[in-house]
């Protein structure tokens, strides 16, 4: 930088700060004529600790989404506290909140419009073929630790609600598209119009193409991949008192994975490149009634399906879904609101390097939940109390209570407390699939024998479901001048946690067998603090902190567990995000992401692996060069490039996450 | 030397410019539609503007504003969940983008003198508001449904009125 300017920019700068420093003043004096001839610059004001929910949440908006410069929603969970989010290549991530994390991790309870997008099969979600159009999402809502009893299967360590934006704020068109290093090209389009009186809908289609990570030995990882989506909304008002929504979309990938296949001869292990397709629809209606003004009902009905066809397995899962609730007020103090669902899941898995037993099922799971809200006292004192009844053909009916405490002690400080318990019920995987998961040869360190020995993992009758009994403490501070913090302490005590242990042994064509079925074998716990806080310090620039520390403990009962006993997340993540809007037309972002070592499970080694600890940073700047156009620069892994972030538990090996960069257009009309 | 303060000033002047952050623009326009609005009856004491705003930022605007008095009466920002806390508000202002609770709060004021403002597209229209806050390109620009406000006993002044675009059954 030229040190002339400096000076200037001093002068910039103080001026900003002089009139920001008396924001009010004035404002309230102008006319109507003076504020309609004002220009709207975005709402850039967001404080988490604005929340009034007694539960760890953290909301992700469309502005967050914008200027973080991410392109995949996975990595749009890297600003929030507490949240793990480990890219394994280029097409696969692992992400979890508070704690054990993993590619097939299954404490999650992740949703798009209200409609469940974590698999049955294994209870986790494949983060690459959720691809919505992200300049059409309203807001992420993630909440650490267990859904209020509201919130179905699943949620048992957070909850991802990502909920896209009402169609009468989606009018006119849209036109995104881009391209760079990694992310080789991309775009999406959207137009919205209101249809009739009240009645307004819009199209959009979205589609990119990645290229590929490299292993860590230099070769290429060959797992670039594509995939396109489309989709509409419709929203209807008819009359004050009915709404409607009609969404649906459908999406393919093509993906390419370097996939190891555990096989009886030497060198038992064998490496290939698989093209895997994917492909998913889905249809979702909802109807909101009022009532009365105190008393709303709301029905839902959601059709999903998809099919992942790749080596090794191939998957169709169909899932039918149906949930009513009504809400009411009894006397003047509580809130009431109760509800109903059920759930028809129908798969058909094969392959050859699983086996389903049976191939084909059809599962059913109802639920039903109450929650009442009691103002104790109006403006300062809230209590709740939920249950939710689940019913799964696995485990028959299970509860899960929560209560809590929301204490707001003035407008600046403000209290919560809670306990919860949840449980997350068993997967398809856990209880009828079994995979050979690696074949160690023949006279080596875990092998004595002369023959090789395959390792069976195998999903068990007797496995139920892992419980979990949840402590948590939040504390929000909100000061005049910009400055807000929100901070969480939690205690997560586990139960029946899932484990493998020795099974039979039989002896197989090419050699020996061990089989490891699933058990629920070990109990633990997970302890930790989350804090997001947010620095407004002008109206053109500002800091957002996000910090998290966890500590494990897992304990095991039975002797012959075979699984390590080591935390998959890591026990410290900082990032650092600062904003600047360098004046009328020109924004830059700077995001600064600290993430502590841990291990990973990989089965291909035989052991866990250390994931170091690693600091990177992205930066992006975008220029809007008049009212309807925008174009953007983004790097993104500056100091990052060559990491291994994360390592998949199975089938693949690890691979390094490069430095990245981007240009990108944007144009609405 | 002179170029570059010229420079300094021009840049200066480009950061502030007649622009403000969008919820500070929206709650300085409704407390100024209030201004302007007659009710049929008001309490003695307080002015209570009731907002809904779940996220917190319109409600954070509000309260950065530090209006005085509106009808000489102290202005008194309440924050708005439930149908439950709606007693008393002269003003309910609906920030509801995901559109969850908008009818049920509408429903609950329907037909009493209370001033309700919105900012999703169609609010004064079927949504059953009275008036609503619009972006029109860079600037915010106010409907208003005259019958509705009528019907809940509201005045609005014709100075108002010439500024807005009046929507819904005329009479």
């Amino acid at each position: 930088m030229n040190l002339s300017r400096l000076p200037c920019l001093m002068f910039v700068l103080l001026t900003l700060v002089v009139f920001r420093s008396a924001p009010a003043a004035g404002i309230d004096d102008l006319s109507l004529e003076a504020l309609m001839d004002m220009e709207v610059t975005s709402a850039s004001k967001k404080a988490q600790a604005l929340s009034d929910a007694p539960a760890a949440i953290f909301v992700i908006s469309r502005d967050d989404i914008r200027r973080a410069g991410v392109r995949s929603i996975p990595e749009a969970l890297r600003l929030v506290p507490g949240m793990h989010v480990g890219r394994i290549d280029s097409n696969k991530w692992a992400v979890a909140s508070r704690g054990f994390n993993g590619r097939f991790a299954n404490k999650l309870l992740v949703m798009v419009d209200g409609r469940t997008v974590y698999t049955p099969v294994f209870s986790g979600v494949y983060w690459e073929s959720l691809t919505p159009m992200l300049e059409d999402i309203e807001r992420i809502e993630v909440i650490r630790g267990p859904g209020a009893a509201l919130w179905g299967a699943n949620a048992v360590n957070g909850i991802i609600n990502i909920i896209t934006r009402h169609a009468a704020d989606t009018q006119g068109g849209l036109v995104v598209f881009g391209g760079g290093s990694y992310q080789k090209t991309f775009g999406s389009a959207r137009y919205g119009a209101e249809l009739a009186e009240g009645v307004y809908g819009r199209l959009y289609a979205t589609g990119f193409r990645r290229g590929d990570f490299d292993l860590p030995d230099g070769r290429e990882g060959q797992d670039d991949w594509d995939a396109a989506q489309s989709g509409f909304r419709v929203d209807a008002q008819r009359g004050p008192r009915d709404s409607l929504t009609l969404q649906g979309d459908i999406g393919r990938q093509h993906i390419h994975q370097h996939l190891s296949r555990a096989v009886y001869a030497p060198p038992y292990l064998d490496e290939f490149i698989d093209s895997a397709d994917g492909r998913n629809a889905n249809l979702l209606a909802r109807w909101r009634h009022t009532l009365s003004p105190s008393s709303e009902f709301r029905l839902q009905i959601y059709w999903d399906q998809y099919l992942r066809d790749e080596a090794l397995l191939r998957q169709f899962v169909s899932t039918l879904d149906i949930d009513m609730q009504h809400s009411f007020t009894l006397g003047r103090r509580q809130e009431l609101i109760w509800g109903l669902g059920a759930r028809r899941v129908r798969d058909d898995l094969s392959g050859d390097g699983a086996r389903a037993t049976p191939p084909a099922r059809v599962s059913w799971l109802y639920s039903a939940f109450a929650q009442d809200e009691i103002l104790l006292r109006p403006d300062h004192l809230w209590l709740t109390l939920g249950v939710k009844l689940e019913h799964s053909d696995y485990t028959g009916i299970e509860v899960q209570p929560t209560a809590r405490l929301m204490w707001a002690w003035n407008e600046q400080h403000r209290f919560w407390a809670s306990v919860s318990r949840a449980v997350r019920t068993p997967s398809r995987v856990e209880r009828t699939v079994s995979f050979l998961n690696v074949v160690i040869p023949p006279n080596s360190e875990f092998n004595k024998t002369p023959l090789p020995l395959g390792v069976l993992v195998r999903g068990s009758d007797d496995f139920v479901s892992e419980e979990l009994i949840a402590w948590e403490l939040g504390y929000r501070f909100l000061a005049r001048g910009g400055f807000s913090l929100d901070a969480t302490l939690f205690y997560n005590d586990y139960h029946h946690l899932r484990a493998n242990r020795i099974g039979r042994t039989a002896l197989v064509a090419g050699g020996l067998q061990q089989q490891l079925p699933f058990t629920n074998a070990r109990s633990g716990s997970t302890w930790g603090a989350e804090a997001a806080a947010v620095w407004q310090g002008g109206s053109w620039w500002r800091l957002d902190l996000a910090w998290s520390l966890l500590k494990t403990r897992i304990d095991t009962s039975a002797e012959d567990d075979v699984n390590p006993q080591v935390e998959y997340s890591p026990e410290h993540q900082l990032s650092l995000r600062l904003a600047l809007d360098l004046d009328r037309d020109k924004r830059l972002d700077l995001w600064l992401r600290h993430v502590g070592e841990a291990r990973a499970l990989s089965a291909i080694s035989l052991e866990t692996v250390p994931l170091d600890a690693y600091t990177t940073l992205d930066a992006r700047f975008a220029w809007r060069l008049d009212e309807h156009l925008e174009l953007s620069l983004v790097a993104r892994d500056l100091f990052g490039g060559g990491i291994v972030e994360y390592v998949q538990e199975s089938f693949t090996r690890p691979e390094e996450v490069p430095a990245s960069y981007y240009a990108e257009l944007r144009w609405d009309f | 030397m002179a170029a570059g303060l010229l420079a300094c000033l021009l840049l200066a002047g480009s950061a502030l410019g007649e622009r403000l952050e969008e919820n500070t623009l929206k709650a300085a326009m409704a407390v100024n539609i209030a201004r302007f609005t007659e009710w049929p009856t008001l309490d003695d004491g307080v002015f209570r503007l009731c907002v809904y705003d779940p996220g917190g930022e319109l409600l954070a605007a509000f309260r950065d504003l530090l209006p005085k008095q509106i009808h000489r009466r102290d202005l008194a920002v309440a924050p708005i969940r439930r149908t439950l806390e709606l007693g008393g508000c002269q003003l309910l202002f609906i920030h509801d983008p995901e559109r969850v609770a908008s009818a049920r709060l509408l429903t609950a004021v329907e037909g009493r003198p209370v001033l309700s403002i919105g900012d999703t597209p169609g609010f004064a229209r079927g949504a059953g508001g009275i008036v609503n806050l619009v972006r029109q390109g860079r600037k915010l620009r106010f409907n208003v449904n005259l019958a509705r406000a009528r019907a809940a006993g509201l005045r609005i002044s014709s100075r108002l009125l010439k500024l807005a675009r009046i929507v819904g059954a005329r009479r």
